[in-house]
């Protein structure tokens, strides 16, 4: 008994292979709908944080987003709240392989970077980005946007 | 007067951590703020502090030695010490006030000190130890006190019953939340209302001067639009984007918004609250 015990401690416990690498931002490209906003209040003193997604859903606003690989996206929108993607236009991260933020350019014009909230594989359901709001020169409110994969 | 206040609350050691107190007691982190440190009150049976006690005896000064809300690097001129041993060459800008008694203070910005926003102060609160400029260590017996904390809360705000989110400032296509908390209502006829009769009058001024009314304060009730949704205890509340919500021509900015928390049934003053709700959309 003891010589089995031995034995079976001393076998070598198997390494397996431990997978193909994978980029964390791979499985952006994907049609991604709207599923919460959250918003911070950045003028109080301690900043308040809030999930606002009701105020968007009473109102029948939906968001869709469709990023392909090719760097280009499109929007397909019922979306009266803050207009940060335009109709569409392109999108690039700002590293390969490590990237933390996301620029999105709208074909109306304007640049809209915005921090990633989470690594976006091609297993992962869900997409999140946090984009700034600024008026009268100063930063006042931010907006956590957490999307679906469709 | 507060100085001697925040000196009369260490003497008497009903200060709210015993050895340390700050004048103002609520502490802005943009105003200049003296922390006092009573070294009579440290913890004497620590060998540390023992030989912190033995150091000012003998007519050392005292330094502030701080890691939280910010620490600076070495390379820092706010570093807490200087050179390779900066734990036995406290930094000379750190040096405390000898106030008399066994009381030391050090008056300073927290922001402009620690380069942080006042938030970060409100989170993090004020960490640090006092010791002589040379704190032992490399081997010697260290000189120093026990870790101190000066909190920093932010000043407390009671908002009304009836209030936004966010507080300040609101475009008007972001999510407006409003909220209306009837069980803290202190007007007798508004109190205690049913989930099915609290309705908002909204309107909203234009940049334009021009006005949108979505009804006048005698039809809110009937429209299911501006009913108030009763979330429970007590509370209700609307949340929208004020753009959709007013209907506001294309090219038209709003200016302000007020709201009115109304019975459904309006009949006279008696049926709406006294303070009607502004919120600024454009910049002032």
């Amino acid at each position: 008994m003891v010589v089995l015990i031995a034995a079976v401690a001393c076998n070598k416990p198997e390494i397996k292979d431990i997978g193909t690498r994978y980029v964390p931002t791979e499985g952006i490209p994907g049609s991604w709908s709207i599923h919460q906003v959250e918003m911070t209040d950045q003028l109080v003193p301690v900043p308040e944080t809030q999930d606002v997604t009701r105020a968007f859903e009473a109102m029948g606003n939906n968001l869709t987003l469709t990023i392909k690989e090719d760097g280009t996206y499109t929007v397909d929108e019922t979306w009266y709240g803050p207009d940060f993607f335009g109709t569409g236009g392109t999108w690039m991260l700002n590293a390969e392989d490590y990237a933390d933020s996301i620029t999105f350019f709208t074909t109306e014009g304007d640049t809209s970077a915005m921090s990633l909230l989470n690594m976006v594989r091609k297993i992962d359901p869900y997409f999140g980005v946090k984009a700034q709001r600024n008026n009268c020169d100063k930063d006042y409110a931010s907006y956590d946007l957490t999307f679906s994969r469709n | 007067m507060k100085k001697i206040l925040a000196l009369a609350l260490l003497f008497t050691g009903v200060s709210m951590t015993a050895q340390v107190t700050s004048d103002p007691e609520q502490v802005d982190p943009g105003a200049p703020v003296t922390v006092y440190v009573d070294i009579n009150q440290l913890d004497a049976s620590l060998d540390h502090v023992q030989n912190l006690l033995t150091a000012v005896a003998n007519g050392e000064d005292l330094y502030i030695w701080t890691w939280k809300p910010f620490e600076h690097g070495p390379a820092s001129p706010k570093a807490n010490g200087l050179g390779a041993t900066a734990w036995k060459n406290s930094n000379p800008i750190l040096v405390m006030t000898n106030e008399g008694n066994g009381v030391y203070s050090y008056t300073f910005t927290m922001t402009d000190f620690y380069e942080v926003d006042a938030a970060t102060c409100y989170k993090e609160d004020m960490h640090f130890l006092v010791k002589p400029k040379d704190g032992g260590g490399y081997g010697d017996p260290d000189l120093k006190s026990e870790d101190l904390v000066l909190k920093v809360d932010p000043p407390a705000t009671d908002k009304d019953p009836f209030f936004p989110f966010p507080y300040i400032q609101v475009g008007q296509d972001d999510a407006l939340i409003l909220t209306y908390e009837n069980f803290r209502e202190e007007k007798e006829s508004m109190q205690g209302l049913d989930p099915d009769e609290c309705y908002v009058y909204a309107e909203a001024t234009l940049t334009d001067n021009s006005k949108i009314i979505i009804d006048n304060i005698f039809n809110v009730g009937s429209n299911p639009d501006l009913q108030m949704n009763y979330i429970g205890e007590g509370v209700f509340e609307k949340a929208f984007v004020p753009d959709q919500f007013f209907d506001v021509p294309a090219g038209k900015e709003i200016d302000f918004m007020k709201f009115i928390i109304i019975r459904k049934t309006y009949a006279s003053g008696a049926d709406r609250i006294d303070k009607d709700l502004d919120v600024q959309v454009a910049c002032p």
